[in-house]
């Protein structure tokens, strides 16, 4: 797939308050990180961790121009939305499977008891998380930054201009209420 | 959600707001921090205390990457490759169906002149293609031979263009199982017939060493002419890694984990027992219709499949008779799913033969020794089945380990043990119908069922009765269960006499009826028993038993002398049985040594208990749970004498052995600990004590249920740990709850329900509820002189108690009066070093609150050389030297008195820096110390303390309060 559009030129417009240009940017992390993501099992390698995958991703799509700090941030906290979007469109597709197939005939072996399971705990997470966002927005950004974006506390603190400590203590807190809207839900 | 009004949505922002402070305040603080940040809104502080528990481990502590790799190709399974598309020489016509693994395709090839048709399947998971390849090669030989006409043979494998590993086989057409069961609806006979034919195909394939190891209802294949035909031979061995060069979590995909056996979830080598294992599996399904359950519960094997069939569909229940799955059936795959390999059927023949016995009414094979194989499996190893009801049954059975071996001989304890299993197998056999699958079955559950079935069905025998009424009678007494346990007894011994008065049984029956009467406080019932067991007992062997059992009695009656008597004359009586009865002359030695224990001779005591603890180590070995045994009693006698530290050494041998005999979950673990949780206490090491007796309390639930004296025990000790920690309410509830316990089980008349009523009321008075406390104190006081007469160490705390009240209350004169009975108790000889220690040092304080610091100063020197005496580690010689300190300063000794209470407040920072209420104490002396020199400003910072330590309390104690503020 040609990419009429670099990344950088992307971001740059964004930046100029284009949305359409965020629209397409996070379009390109979103095949990008898939893609990514599924190399990781097709070629039986190493696995990449969540940060690993998100820096490639920057380093392949971005890497040859600089960029100015606010630019590379803002591209992470693209990047993390993209990847929360991933697990959510394929969790759902599981899910929506599982729903819609009907009952599978002939099966002649097992689904992985697990991946079902795994599926409707990420769509679970998804909207605790929505939730977090209309309670506390910015502990919201810190579990969307940190878990599906890959990115350290410090690095988190540094784009909030907060110290790490506060950042870590919304992690926790949030961890709480997550877990609790969660169970509730499920 | 999305409809909650703003204010709904406010507090969840408010609360989330605390809830982040929260988190960074101590785990003590919490509770309280919360109750004010939310300053009387109680649907905050709730919502905050919602979402305080810890968060379960979940996809937040995963990687999204890697979740995202695991979805991504999840949701690939159903990416179907089109009609027409090649995979290797195949073409493929259509899709069979899909599942985790991958996809199957119906196939066809040419192959000499005409076109083979086959199931081919093709793995989606990413994998070493190259490592499967070669294993196929191998591997193929050996399959193709497998020619059966009830395996789908394997016809070709290999790679496909895009490296997915792919098998064909023997395209059958036929259904699933499962859905032959759902749209065939086969009778009884046709689902053994299928399962049959299984059985041949796996006993062929074992012939020629090949284990299938995925034997699962949808690797089953049945045509309409009830033709079944098994898929996958060997697939799973192809897939699964060599070696150790691919992780075991890829090598456990390929196992399907409902039907695994547990040796392949452990990752060892699949094997013949493990088909078997699978093939148990399946004859559960086609029985009951329900998915595989082994979470059964152990008492219930005989209705086992009759309650899973329950839930199942209609269909099988009509097919399958309820009442034919009671018995042979349900032994018949519980033998063949045996969690361990060996126990097993050892061949698929064997089980297939006890199938058709049991489909033609004949007697299956797994039969006779069923009784002892089924005990085998849940005393044993068993993992999945209800570990509580495995633990209840080994507490039973090893109930030597229990205190009242002492009473018993090591042959006669075989005998009760084989009777006891014999009946117990019984008892498992008669599965009630109303007890639902995965309930818990206690000990006391299957002894109940016992006692009943004794009555009804043993009625007509009357010696196996009375011999059965005995054996169980004894292991209520284990259990704790004295009150049934006394009635079983007393009919036993007079079933049992009425055949022969003088027959061993009748007298062991009258000895077992005196030690529970002695344990339920009934001392004259027991006294009378004894006599009778006395004069009936025929051989040495009862003789000295009887003795030592009287000598216990007399123990408990404070009777220390005639105790000891006793002890020694069992003893010169068992030495003169020789080598022979070295098991009992240890025994007798240990009564000996804790009954001088008790009258505190500690150095002939510790003589004693070594001697005993040789012969037991002579006659058991080193290892042996009756060593710990001893070494557990050796342990609380070294307590009594202060030596909490060599206690805790002796205690923690004690423990080692018990855990390697018995494993952690042993109540003869639970009483180790408890004990050692005393050691620990008395140096002051009081989250170790809270661990070990947290673990002794978890232990007994698990054996006992929620009630029983053995947990009151340990009830009580954690509320003697937090009167250590001055937590009076937690004490008040610990307390209550023993107290409660104790009378539900009629001991409320015995030693250890008083102790606990004593205990209760000082820590109501410590909480200032001294109208609760007084009525508790007397009544212990009652009942313990009725019990063990007016010059026991247990009359003595009990005057003591009463004492401390008094003076609180202000009635000075009453406080001497029970202070000083107290200590004169003490100066008569019975009591423990430092229990008479602290009867002087409370007589010290009641002295120096009535003016009388003279006479105080006598009675505090002489507890604080006791003291001093036993440990210059011990937790009270700070107190001690604080209660001199006030002597001091009420003679006019006032520079003295700095000195010391000044030495005891830095003693006290340093070995109980947590003991607020101690060093609150210490405070209010110093301060007072520092009005009588005019230090005005040093009284009023010592005060000020005093007042901070004292409000730090979780209850602070009114009358410490008032202390601080007496000038």
């Amino acid at each position: 797939m040609p990419v009429s559009e670099s990344a950088t030129e992307l971001l740059v417009a964004v930046e100029n308050g284009d949305d359409d240009a965020q629209g397409r940017l996070f379009s390109l992390l979103y095949d990008e990180l898939r893609r990514c993501a599924h190399r990781q099992l097709r070629g039986g390698g190493e696995t990449l961790s969540t940060t690993a995958l998100v820096h490639e991703t920057y380093v392949k799509l971005v890497a040859r121009e600089t960029l100015r700090l606010e630019s590379r941030q803002h591209f992470m906290a693209l990047a993390a939305r993209a990847m929360r979007q991933v697990l959510v469109d394929h969790a759902r597709r599981i899910g929506a499977d599982k729903r819609g197939g009907g009952a599978v005939a002939v099966t002649l072996d097992e689904r992985v008891p697990d991946a079902p399971a795994e599926a409707a705990e990420v769509l679970a997470l998804d909207h605790a998380l929505g939730e977090l966002e209309r309670i506390d927005e910015r502990a919201a950004r810190v579990v969307q930054l940190h878990f599906f974006g890959g990115l350290s506390f410090v690095a988190i603190a540094e784009l909030e201009g907060l110290n790490e400590r506060t950042i870590k203590r919304d992690w926790q807190a949030a961890r709480h209420l997550l877990a609790a809207s969660m169970n509730a839900g499920g | 959600m999305s409809r909650e009004s703003e204010t709904d949505l406010e507090r969840r922002r408010r609360a989330f707001a605390v809830l982040r402070e929260a988190l960074d305040i101590d785990d003590a603080e919490r509770e309280r921090w919360i109750d004010e940040r939310c300053a009387g809104d109680e649907a905050l502080a709730a919502e905050v205390r919602a979402l305080l528990p810890a968060p379960r481990a979940g996809v937040l502590d995963e990687d999204a990457s890697t979740i995202a790799a695991r979805l991504l190709d999840e949701a690939d399974a159903d990416a179907t490759l089109p009609a027409g598309a090649q995979i290797g020489a195949w073409t493929l016509a259509r899709t069979l169906g899909s599942g985790g693994m991958g996809t199957v395709y119906l196939a066809a090839r040419d192959g000499d002149g005409y076109a083979q048709r086959g199931a081919l399947k093709l793995i989606k998971r990413g994998m070493d293609s190259a490592a499967v390849l070669a294993r196929f090669r191998r591997e193929r030989q050996i399959l193709s031979r497998l020619e059966h006409p009830h395996i789908a043979r394997l016809l070709d494998g290999g790679v496909s263009a895009e490296g997915q590993p792919y098998f064909v086989m023997e395209y059958v057409d036929g259904e699933t199982l499962r859905a032959w069961i759902a749209q065939a609806h086969p009778g009884l006979d046709a689902r053994l017939g299928v399962f049959l034919q299984l059985c041949e195909a796996i006993a062929h394939a074992h012939r020629h060493l090949v284990v299938h190891r995925d034997i699962k209802p949808e690797n089953v294949l049945v045509a309409a002419d009830g033709h079944a035909r098994l898929l996958d031979f060997g697939i799973a061995k192809l897939l699964e890694a060599d070696g150790a060069t691919e992780q075991t979590a890829t090598q456990r995909r390929f196992v399907s984990r409902a039907y695994a056996a547990p040796e392949q979830l452990e990752g060892d080598a699949a094997t013949t027992a493990t088909d078997v294992y699978q093939l148990g599996v399946l004859l559960f399904e086609l029985l009951t219709g329900a998915r595989f359950d082994n979470t059964r519960s152990a008492g219930a094997v005989s209705g086992w499949l009759a309650r899973a069939q329950a839930t199942a569909d209609a269909a099988t229940r009509k097919a399958v008779p309820a009442t034919r799955l009671r018995g042979d059936a349900a032994i018949i795959v519980a033998r063949a799913t045996d969690a361990d390999p060996k126990r097993r059927y050892a061949t698929v023949e064997a089980l297939a033969a006890d199938v058709r016995a049991w489909r033609n009414g004949h007697p299956i094979a797994a039969r006779p020794d069923s009784a002892t194989y089924r005990l085998r499996r849940f005393v044993g190893r068993h993992r999945v089945a209800s570990a509580a009801a495995a633990l209840a049954l080994a507490a039973i059975l090893a109930g030597s380990t229990l205190a009242l071996w002492q009473a018993r001989k090591a042959a006669e304890e075989a005998r009760l043990a084989r009777s006891a299993q014999a009946f117990l197998s019984s008892v498992f056999d008669a599965s009630s119908p109303d007890s639902a699958a995965g309930e818990r079955v206690t000990a006391r559950e299957l002894l109940d069922r016992g006692s009943e079935r004794i009555a009804t069905e043993l009625a007509d025998q009357p010696r196996l009765r009375g011999d059965m009424q005995l054996t169980l009678g004894t292991l209520y007494a284990q259990l704790g269960q004295y009150v049934q346990a006394q009635h079983l007894l007393d009919d036993a011994r007079t079933t049992l006499a009425q055949i022969e008065p003088e027959s061993a049984n009748a007298t062991r029956a009258a000895l077992e009826l005196a030690a529970v009467q002695r344990q339920l406080g009934k001392t004259d019932d027991a006294d009378r028993n004894l006599a009778t067991a006395m004069a009936a007992a025929v051989t040495p062997e009862l003789q000295s038993r009887a003795l030592i059992e009287r000598a216990q009695l007399r123990e408990t009656q404070g009777r220390f002398d005639d105790a000891l008597a006793d002890a020694r004359a069992a003893l010169q009586a068992d030495l003169a049985r020789g080598a022979g009865a070295r098991a009992e002359q240890a025994r007798d030695r240990q009564i000996e040594a804790l009954v001088l224990a008790r009258q505190a001779q500690f150095e002939p005591a510790e003589t004693a208990f070594e001697k005993a603890i040789a012969d037991a180590r002579a006659v058991y070995g080193n290892e042996d749970t009756r060593v710990a045994l001893m070494l557990n009693d050796y342990g609380a006698a070294l307590i009594e004498k202060g030596r909490s530290k060599e206690a805790e050494t002796v205690l923690r041998d004690a423990l080692a052995i018990r855990r390697k005999r018995l494993g952690n979950d042993h109540p003869a673990i639970a009483e180790t600990e408890q004990v050692l949780g005393a050691a620990l206490r008395a140096q002051g090491r009081l989250d170790e004590t809270q661990t070990v007796l947290e673990d002794a309390l978890r232990i007994q639930r698990a054996t006992f249920g929620q009630r029983n004296p053995l947990i009151a025990n340990t009830l009580n000790s954690l509320g003697m740990l937090a009167f250590s920690r001055r937590e009076p309410t937690v004490c008040e509830a610990r307390f209550r709850e023993a107290m409660e316990i104790y009378t539900e089980f009629g001991l409320a008349g015995t030693p250890p329900a008083a102790t606990a009523a004593n205990n209760l009321a000082t820590a109501l008075v410590q909480l200032g509820r001294y109208d609760e406390a007084e009525p508790l104190m007397r009544r212990a006081l009652d009942v313990h002189l009725k019990l063990v007469g007016e010059n026991h160490p247990l009359v003595m705390s009990d005057l003591n108690t009463i004492g401390q009240l008094e003076m609180r209350r202000g009635n000075h004169a009453s406080a001497i009066e029970h202070a000083k009975r107290a200590v004169a108790i003490v100066e008569s000889g019975a009591t423990p070093a430092r229990e008479g220690a602290y009867a002087h040092l409370s007589y010290a304080n009641v002295l120096n609150r009535a003016g009388r610091p003279q006479d105080a100063l006598a009675e505090v020197d002489g507890a604080i050389a006791t003291l001093e005496g036993i440990s210059a580690d011990e937790p009270r010689l700070p107190g001690a030297r604080v209660t001199r300190a006030e002597a001091l300063l009420g003679i006019g000794r006032v520079d003295e008195a700095r000195t010391l209470a000044e030495r005891a407040l830095a003693e006290r920072e340093q070995r109980m820096p947590n003991d607020a209420g101690g060093l609150a104490t210490t405070h209010a002396v110093i301060a007072r110390i520092a009005d009588a020199q005019h230090r005005g400003a040093d009284a009023a910072r010592e005060r000020d303390a005093a007042r901070k330590l004292a409000m730090s309390m979780p209850t602070p104690d009114p009358y410490l309060l008032r202390e601080i503020e007496r000038r």
